[in-house]
């Protein structure tokens, strides 16, 4: 059994006291990154990359790795307790993370965050470990064709899936795609809608339309509820999940470390498609979809688990190639290349302790995490109980130093402002924000990828119908409209609009 | 009130002249701030933070790196040009920031040529035409040949539109006589993963980037865009080997400061960095990424970044590429 040599390796270099020590700093570090709103792996990895100078080559991999996944598990923290997103792939927990904890049922929302994640993080590092090469040359076979119609399913979904009101999910998808727009485009390189400021040519950040429209508009709507001094949450409730919790749980989670796993390999993937991805499934998969919004718990166990499971197998291209697929990626090859190794297709044969070591370190730090977070529930949940004068104001703080951490830019945290005005705009049209991340999200992939697409094709467009993997995701998209016109759907769409 | 007013500027100069002898005299007294234009992580960020940290040392003042990335390094750019010429912001400059930007974006609001003070080049990478290692294609010329038996069929990609893996595309069109359709990304990982999964027939891209994708057999190296082979890549041809000997185009990377820097400063700086340069320690950190350390005048490096940015002027005006 090679696999089973190669663990051995994995394990040896794992459990030195010294890798193990790295491996609790950097999961530790990672939890509290996750859990501040704004302040993300991204910004942290760089700060700490001078640091690891000092460090084996394995200790540093090891502990910056932990920072990453290891703020999987933190952001769901603050989404669940407070809605703000502690990380970018945790806004869709807000949903219904803070719906139960609206109804005292923090405590479950957040041991099922981290169940979920322990067990998404575990399966998708058993499949780094049993296939990661075979993954990643598969991962190569997705191209432009395939992308953009994979993003057009995503766009499609996410309207059908969508609360309330069609007209106001695909007024607020397509307001998504135009924020998108905004920067210079990949194949012309030309600048659209950056009114001649530099700051804009590269794009709006994620993280500051997220924490403006999620965070600092929920900020600023909760002045106006009257809850005593308390941030509002009724009661706190049992800490534990109950029975019915775990049987309502248990598929979500393994459907979203599926999907989550899948969608982390691919070029440009990572943690967040995946959270996105799992919280439509589930919501289409239940049987009361009108439940969700209102505090299920499948949708803050399918996105958890993708997300983790993403992190994890977001690494596959960088490790087994050498090609990061994102920022966090991008650093991981830069700290390697601190550490004099050169991140390519070589490293798996030629430093092998450093590759199966990384990945029974992440298992290790998965684990740690989980004993980490389990008891910390009880703690977090006391969180609740400061006054909000001092709770939002702090949030407030880590906010602006998160935004301005990520790419040193007054502009920026400016920027955020201006989207939590828009954001609370939002709240009062009730118009729901999350279509518009998910337009904003998959837009500029999806055009970047349909312009290549027609580049490579030399502008031919049946090119989407002849490859066969994109010809399926077509077929799938055009099932999921015909869905969309048909009677029962529209039906549960009526019930859920009664009961508003 | 004429006179006092003379005496106050009188007054005020030699206060200025004064400070700006004891500046260079213990200088520097305080931490210094490297500017990088780039994120954390790339060589760009390697290169900035190596020599930051040997000049903490040899300065006696710590070097703080500042990555401030975007707008293809015009934010950082911008923000030198505009800081206090005291010696305390550093900038890493690249070759896309002062000889190509200008030439392609007539909006900028820093001048490349006067905006700063050269102090001294400190690295270069050349580029690599690398193909599939399974294509038929295995060499420059036969590049070339099948590139001009069927015009405009081969794509190649590039880490950028008007980038140097871009613009050394442009050059190789340019030299050799060819059509090449040229497909942009979004950075060299994906360009570089759009040739391994096929999309592309030929990429464009670093010696960083392409030589651990060809040591270990993924890929083919064609050509290096250098007059000389690389150590690190010995099986791939030089420009003149492979019968192109215009086709060089190298990235550099050097430190600047803002205008108006005082001449001891650039002095003092340019000799802590040709120390750094010197140094054994400092070629043997960067072989293995294909940079190679360069050092030189303040004046030289003036002299390349005239030189390329005519040159690829030139080349950006025969391609008639533009951003707008």
């Amino acid at each position: 059994m090679e696999l089973l040599d190669h663990l051995a390796i994995g394990l040896q270099a794992a459990f030195t006291l010294n890798n193990l020590l790295y491996c609790f700093v950097g999961v530790t570090l990672g939890t509290l990154v996750g859990v501040l709103p704004g302040l993300g792996p991204v910004a942290t990895i760089a700060m700490l990359l001078p640091i690891t100078y000092g460090l084996t080559p394995s200790a540093a991999l090891i502990m910056l790795s932990g920072i990453y996944y290891g703020a999987q598990y933190g952001g769901s923290t603050t989404a669940i307790l407070v809605n703000l997103p502690g990380e970018s792939s945790s806004v869709v927990t807000c949903l219904d993370g803070h719906a139960m904890a609206r109804k005292g049922r923090a405590g479950a929302a957040l041991a099922i965050a981290a169940i979920g994640s322990f067990v998404a993080g575990s399966l998708a590092i058993l499949l780094l470990a049993a296939a990661a090469t075979p993954l990643a040359e598969a991962a190569l076979k997705f191209g432009p064709a395939e992308y953009f119609s994979l993003m057009l399913l995503g766009l499609v979904a996410a309207i059908v899936l969508a609360q309330g009101d069609v007209l106001k999910a695909i007024a607020m998808t397509l307001l998504g795609l135009l924020l998108g727009l905004v920067g210079t485009d990949v194949n012309s390189g030309v600048e659209r809608f950056t009114f001649g400021i530099p700051e804009l040519s590269d794009g709006i950040s994620f993280v500051v339309i997220s924490m403006g429209i999620f965070g600092i508009a929920e900020i600023i709507a909760n002045l106006e509820r009257d809850h005593g001094g308390k941030a509002q949450v009724a009661r706190v409730g049992s800490l534990m999940p109950s029975r019915d919790d775990y049987r309502r749980s248990w598929k979500p989670i393994l459907r979203g470390t599926g999907l989550g796993s899948l969608l982390g390999i691919l070029p440009g993937g990572g943690a967040m498609l995946g959270s996105f991805a799992s919280y439509m499934i589930e919501k289409r998969l239940a049987r009361e979809p009108e439940r969700f919004g209102q505090g299920a718990i499948e949708g803050v166990a399918g996105p958890e688990s993708a997300n983790n499971a993403g992190a994890q197998t977001s690494f596959i291209p960088m490790l087994v190639l050498g090609l990061p697929s994102n920022a966090v990626m991008a650093l991981m090859a830069g700290a390697m290349m601190i550490h004099g190794i050169v991140p390519g297709p070589q490293v798996i044969d030629e430093r092998p302790e450093l590759f199966w070591g990384l990945i029974v370190s992440m298992w290790l730090g998965n684990l740690l995490l989980l004993v980490l977070n389990l008891p910390l529930v009880g703690i977090w949940v006391r969180l609740l109980a400061v006054p909000y004068r001092l709770l939002y104001p702090s949030i407030l703080l880590f906010c602006c130093i998160g935004v301005y951490s990520v790419n040193n830019s007054l502009f920026d945290v400016l920027l955020t402002v201006a989207f939590g005005l828009l954001g609370y705009l939002f709240i009062k049209l009730r118009c729901e924000p999350a279509p518009l991340l998910l337009g904003y999200l998959l837009g500029p992939l999806m055009e970047e990828n349909l312009r290549r697409a027609m580049l490579l094709s030399r502008g031919d467009p049946t090119v989407f119908f002849t490859r066969p993997l994109s010809l399926t995701l077509l077929i799938v998209t055009a099932l999921v409209v015909l869905l969309m016109c048909s009677p029962r759907l529209r039906a549960t769409r009526q019930v859920a609009f009664s009961e508003d | 009130m004429k006179l006092a007013r003379s005496v106050t500027f009188a007054l005020a100069a030699l206060a200025l002249g004064i400070t700006g002898l004891a500046q260079a005299d213990n200088y520097p007294s305080r931490p210094l701030t490297l500017v990088v234009p780039f994120p954390p992580g790339g060589a760009a960020d390697t290169i900035g933070r190596y020599y930051a940290e040997q000049l903490s040392t040899s300065l006696g003042q710590p070097v703080v790196v500042d990555n401030k990335p975007g707008a293809g390094t015009a934010i950082a750019a911008e923000a030198v040009a505009k800081a206090k010429p005291d010696g305390y912001t550093l900038s890493l400059a690249t070759a896309g920031q002062l000889a190509i930007l200008p030439n392609l974006q007539k909006d900028l609001r820093y001048d490349p040529v006067k905006d700063f003070v050269p102090v001294a080049v400190v690295a270069s990478v050349p580029n690599v035409v690398a193909v599939q290692a399974s294509s038929k294609i295995d060499s420059l010329p036969a590049l070339i040949a099948e590139a001009k038996a069927r015009p405009g069929a081969l794509s190649y990609s590039s880490c950028g539109n008007g980038t140097l893996c871009h613009l050394s595309g442009e050059l190789l069109k340019h030299l050799s006589g060819t059509d090449l359709l040229h497909v942009p990304y979004k950075g060299s990982a994906p360009a570089v993963t759009g040739l391994l999964g096929g999309e592309v027939d030929v990429a464009v891209d670093t010696l960083t980037v392409l030589a651990p994708q060809i040591q270990a057999g993924k890929l083919k190296g064609l050509v290096l865009t250098s007059a000389e082979r690389s150590p690190l890549l010995p099986g791939v041809p030089s420009a003149t080997e492979a019968g192109l000997p215009g086709f060089v185009a190298s990235g550099w990377f050097g430190i600047v400061l803002p205008k108006g820097a005082a001449p001891e400063l650039v002095e003092k700086l340019s000799g802590a960095i040709g120390v750094i340069a010197r140094s054994p320690q400092t070629a043997e950190r960067f072989a293995q990424n294909g940079i190679s350390v360069e050092q030189g005048t303040p004046a030289g490096f003036a002299e390349l970044i005239a030189e390329d940015g005519k040159r690829w002027g030139e080349v950006i005006e025969a391609g008639k590429i533009t951003l707008e």
